[in-house]
């Protein structure tokens, strides 16, 4: 989780990249790059409890869907307005996934996916089912004010909130708090001998996590003008798990990479093969059994590789991973 | 979506930038006389519905052949673009948003599921593009979501249950219900009650069971269903829930002991075949033997050549549904959304079940929905529907008033 | 009423045994290669469709239905075989997390390729001739093909006992669930015993697969359903317990049967209560073992 001078640099351009791609592109790819901008900050965001905690959530979907649904019921039960709901909609998810966190962290491996996916399945059951204050299996429309109907508006407002999650994940992950959680990981037992509350730090990766999943869907759900059940279902929380995986768990920036691929993979994927889940899973497939550390986590590999046989005898660099 | 991005009016900013794009945006105008009319068809391929949406594109796809045969539109050929919602409402709004940015497809033709058809009108309300919808038929369409670029050819929720109401109603005084749990069983509930009360104000809704979309277990509702002892089911299950669910309760011998009167789809005769009980009430959307014309004969004929299978109700819809926007297209002062609209809201379209005119108030076609009895039908490879009674759209569609009412309820 | 509430529960036994064959396979191989297997309801869906296939060329026969409860299952064991054998055993010294995501590909890939292979449309599989009508349970008709399933569920887990309490593989494969390092220091050759429990779990699908086709409907999706509640079992009886899946799958059949007569509404949300509840009660399952 560590993150050098390089990739920092990297990540300025790729910024400044995005904030004059409305002058660059049209609007067909602005849309898909809303599209993975968010999928970005979901995925890195889930990233803090997989590659973070160590810990294998697959019930992500609900936090990312409650946070939709935030800013649908705001609107439609107290005509709050979209900014408010998704100003809001962190708490929302954050108190949900603290609630399942209190509740799942106490199992570990496996058993610790299965609760978190039976949880996530509890809150679309209710969800789904809840017709006179969700409106059920139809899903509830969100209007969006006339200012962010423009794609560009819109787009600069995703751009914000995302960059801005994304910092904020990357501070937390070099604070003393990611400091720990890598303990953790690293060696639970270790961790908890010099005094570290495993289970303490489990929970607060889990909340923090949960929240800003929240924060992508309500973006999302706002992007698409609207909340649906289909968004917390289960099949989805494999979504951010595959991106992570996709685009390596232990390199910072390897969710977001991992979102990047998958997102713009699925849209054209949709658009124009006969057989989307096919190909999908193929690409799934030949990712998970040939790239074991990720697009990113290879890449890295790659480049250290070349460079500790380009420079043998040379001292170690300080970019280097400690 | 008012006015044109911010990307336009800045573009002097980046000038390389600018050229690239308006190189690549230009072959839409230079090109526009003799380029293809661009067709845009989201709907669900994958999934449960996949059947529904396959048999779509299959007549979509034949009635353009024919359009293209004859000359095309205005000297112009028509070209469709189809995408794969997934049953996913917000990825069919992705790609059909998609479909009019990238594409620039000229007009929409309908989804599948409903609840993509509301992603899907909703983003041709916004981009104002002619939706002409042949398979989703949520009462909200033509509510509270009508805008005036949307038409359908599809008998809505509201007519299906009311003429239900009309078909069985009358003669039965206890009706026990069964549905599955989703919005639309819920809403047709309603209004076959609503209805019910006017044709036949003794009858009653006995029993109500909901199992969940999927259920693969129907046996306790069937035994539900049975202690019950109504005079008839009315039934608001469909395609795979039904088939379950008749298996299920024939060895119970629930026909035997009731009615039952159920939703039907012409997918669920053909997977059932001689499975299929006689004797059940069905009611159907557009199935091609509710109606005897030479039109029908010969359009069943072609699409059988050419798909090797026989046409469902939503091969009928969707056939009809593309012909019905190619006049639009053909009869309008212009090729803008607006001209077009106004070309269908006047069309007097010749269909596959007979003459067909939209009104003005929710641009519902004057479509008719179809009550029969299973039984063998000949020439038909599996069961089909005898006795069969034609139910116009006047004699059960909302009134305007209750169009407006409902609009300003919401 | 008694005798509608013995009804219910007699189906809502049949339904328990269908899970029960199902979610015996997903236990075992849980509890032996420790991975949640995504794509065991994509083997029941397939071998569904197989019989289905394989009904129509005997033109729904009984022979067809005996030629499809034995060859669709076989066909599904082979198919997990070699998903074993090509991919998870390469990743297999991995985290599981990897060869829970190949499991979760193959769903999607399988979900696609019965679409490739049967279209997009729904079958329907007839009952077998023998055993379309119904018997009379105190006077009230019951499908007999309901007491063949429930007949079959009882052999299964019969015959499963069997092989656990009393062969050497049984005895190798009750190791393995308390501590697969263990099995591989007694010389046992843990990546044939590993390729031997998924195939024998996928045979478990295929043939649960195969039994529940002409009960239902056979559809793309019904993976879906069969998957999650298989899941519910394996939790609620602990992973690798034939015992425990047993007695899951018979509480869910009839408490589901029986929940709908109560409280309908909740019948949806049963299933997952029961499952948080048991998970955060007791989480090694009714009868697992600690974990």
């Amino acid at each position: 989780m560590q993150i050098t001078a390089k990739s920092l640099a990297g990540f300025a351009i790729v910024v400044f990249i995005l904030v004059v791609s409305p002058y660059l592109t049209d609007e067909s790819n602005l849309f898909v790059l809303m599209d993975v901008l968010i999928a970005i900050l979901f995925a890195t965001s889930y990233n803090l409890v997989l590659g973070g905690a160590g810990l294998l959530s697959f019930g992500h979907a609900a936090y990312f869907g409650l946070g939709a649904y935030t800013v649908a019921l705001l609107q439609a039960h107290l005509g709050l307005p979209m900014l408010v709901g998704i100003a809001l909609s962190p708490i929302v998810a954050g108190v949900f996934a603290l609630l399942v966190a209190l509740l799942t962290v106490r199992l570990s491996g496996m058993y610790f996916a299965m609760l978190t996916l039976a949880f996530a399945q509890l809150i679309y059951t209710v969800i789904a089912e809840w017709y006179s204050f969700t409106g059920g299996d139809n899903g509830i429309p969100i209007t969006v004010p006339d200012y962010f109907f423009v794609t560009a508006h819109y787009f600069y407002l995703t751009l914000g909130i995302v960059v801005g999650g994304v910092l904020l994940l990357w501070l937390i992950g070099n604070s003393p708090f990611g400091a720990a959680l890598h303990a953790i990981r690293e060696n639970p037992q270790r961790a908890s001998f010099v005094g570290l509350n495993v289970k303490l730090y489990q929970v607060a990766a889990f909340t923090i996590s949960g929240a800003l999943s929240g924060v992508a869907g309500a973006l999302s759900g706002s992007l698409h003008q609207m909340a649906f059940p289909s968004m917390l279902y289960w099949t989805e929380s494999a979504q951010p798990v595959l991106m992570a995986l996709a685009g390596g768990i232990h390199a910072f920036f390897g969710p977001a990479v991992g979102a990047a691929i998958f997102t713009v993979l699925n849209f054209f994927v949709a658009s124009y093969a006969g057989y989307p889940l096919l190909v999908f899973g193929v690409v799934v497939l030949v990712l998970v059994m040939a790239l074991p550390e990720g697009v990113v986590g290879t890449f890295r590999r790659w480049l250290i590789r070349r460079r500790d046989a380009g420079s043998r005898a040379a001292p170690a660099s300080r970019d280097a991973r400690p | 979506m008012s006015g044109l991005p911010i990307t336009r009016r800045t573009m002097a900013l980046a000038t390389s930038a600018a050229i690239a794009t308006a190189l690549a945006s230009a072959p839409g105008k230079a090109l526009a006389e003799g380029a293809p009319i661009k067709i845009g068809l989201t709907t669900d391929l994958t999934g449960i519905a996949a059947t529904y949406a396959a048999a779509q594109v299959n007549a979509v796809k034949l009635a353009i052949e024919e359009i293209n045969a004859a000359g095309g539109i205005k000297g112009r050929k028509l070209e469709l673009l189809v995408r794969d919602s997934q049953l996913k409402p917000a990825l069919g709004a992705s790609l059909t948003r998609d479909l009019i940015v990238r594409e620039k497809i000229d007009y929409l033709i309908g989804p599948d599921a409903s609840s993509v058809g509301v992603a899907v009108s909703g983003v041709a309300k916004q981009y104002k593009k002619v939706v002409v919808m042949t398979i989703p038929n949520t009462p909200r369409l033509v509510g509270e979501l009508f805008h005036k670029y949307f038409f359908t050819i599809v008998p809505s929720g509201t007519m299906l249950a009311r003429a239900m109401a009309e078909g069985i109603g009358k003669t039965n005084n206890s009706i026990a219900f069964i549905g599955g749990d989703y919005e639309a069983s819920h809403q047709a509930i309603q209004y076959f009650g609503e209805w019910l009360t006017k044709v036949n104000p003794k009858a009653k809704i006995t029993a109500q069971q909901w199992p969940k979309l999927g259920e693969p277990d129907f046996t306790p509702y069937i035994t539900q269903l049975i202690s019950a002892k109504p005079d008839i089911v009315f039934s608001y299950l469909w395609g795979a829930d039904l088939i379950a669910f008749i298996k299920q309760a024939k060895p119970y011998g629930l026909f035997d002991k009731t009615k039952f009167a159920t939703l039907l789809f012409l997918d669920d005769l053909k997977a059932l075949g001689d499975d299929m009980p006689d004797g059940i009430i069905g009611q159907m959307y557009a199935p091609p033997f509710g109606t005897n014309s030479p039109a029908m004969a010969e359009f069943i004929k072609k699409y059988q050549a050419k798909f090797n299978s026989f046409p469902s109700d939503w091969a009928v819809m969707g056939y009809d549904g593309m012909r019905i926007l190619a006049d639009g297209i053909r009869n309008a002062a212009s090729m803008e959304s607006d001209a077009v609209a106004e070309a269908i809201e006047k069309l007097k379209f010749d269909g596959l079940q007979g003459p067909l005119t939209f009104r003005a108030v929710d641009h519902q076609g004057n479509v008719p929905s179809f009550l029969g009895t299973t039984g063998k039908v000949a020439g038909l490879p599996f069961k089909g529907l005898v006795d069969i009674q034609r139910i116009p759209a006047e004699s059960v569609w909302p009134t305007p008033e209750e169009i407006l009412a409902q609009r300003k309820d919401k | 009423m008694t005798i509608d509430i013995l009804i219910q529960l007699l189906s809502g036994v049949s339904r328990g045994m269908i899970l029960f064959v199902v979610a015996s396979g997903l236990t075992l191989i849980f509890g032996v290669l420790r991975i949640p297997n995504f794509c065991h309801g994509s083997l029941y869906m397939l071998s569904a469709f197989a019989t289905y296939s394989i009904t129509t060329v005997f033109g729904g026969s009984n022979l067809g239905f005996l030629a499809s409860l034995i060859v669709a299952p076989l066909v599904v064991m082979a198919f997990g075989a070699a998903i074993e054998f090509f991919l998870l055993r390469r990743i297999s010294n991995r985290e599981h997390l990897y060869q829970l995501i190949v499991t979760f590909a193959i769903t999607l890939i399988v979900a696609d390729g019965i679409k490739l292979i049967w279209g997009g449309s729904y079958r329907s599989v007839s009952y077998p001739p023998m055993l379309e009508g119904s018997l009379s349970v105190l006077g009230r008709p019951f499908p007999q093909y309901y007491v063949l399933v429930i007949a079959a569920g009882i052999v299964i887990a019969a015959l499963l006992a069997l092989i656990i309490e009393r062969t050497r593989f049984g005895r190798v494969l009750s190791a393995a669930v308390i501590d697969p390092e263990m099995v591989g220091a007694l010389g046992v050759n843990v990546p044939r015993l590993y390729t031997t429990v998924f195939a024998l779990g996928a045979w478990l699908a295929g043939f649960g697969g195969a039994l529940a086709a002409p009960i239902g409907s056979i559809s793309l999706g019904i993976d879906n359903s069969i998957i999650i509640e298989s899941f519910a079992v394996v939790i609620i009886g602990g992973s690798g317990s034939i015992v425990g899946a047993f007695a899951a799958a018979l509480i869910i059949g009839i408490v589901q049967a029986l929940g709908i007569m109560v409280a309908p509404r909740l019948a949806i949300g049963f299933i997952f209560i029961a499952l948080c509840a048991v998970l955060l009660l007791r989480p090694q399952g009714l009868l697992g073992r600690r974990v």
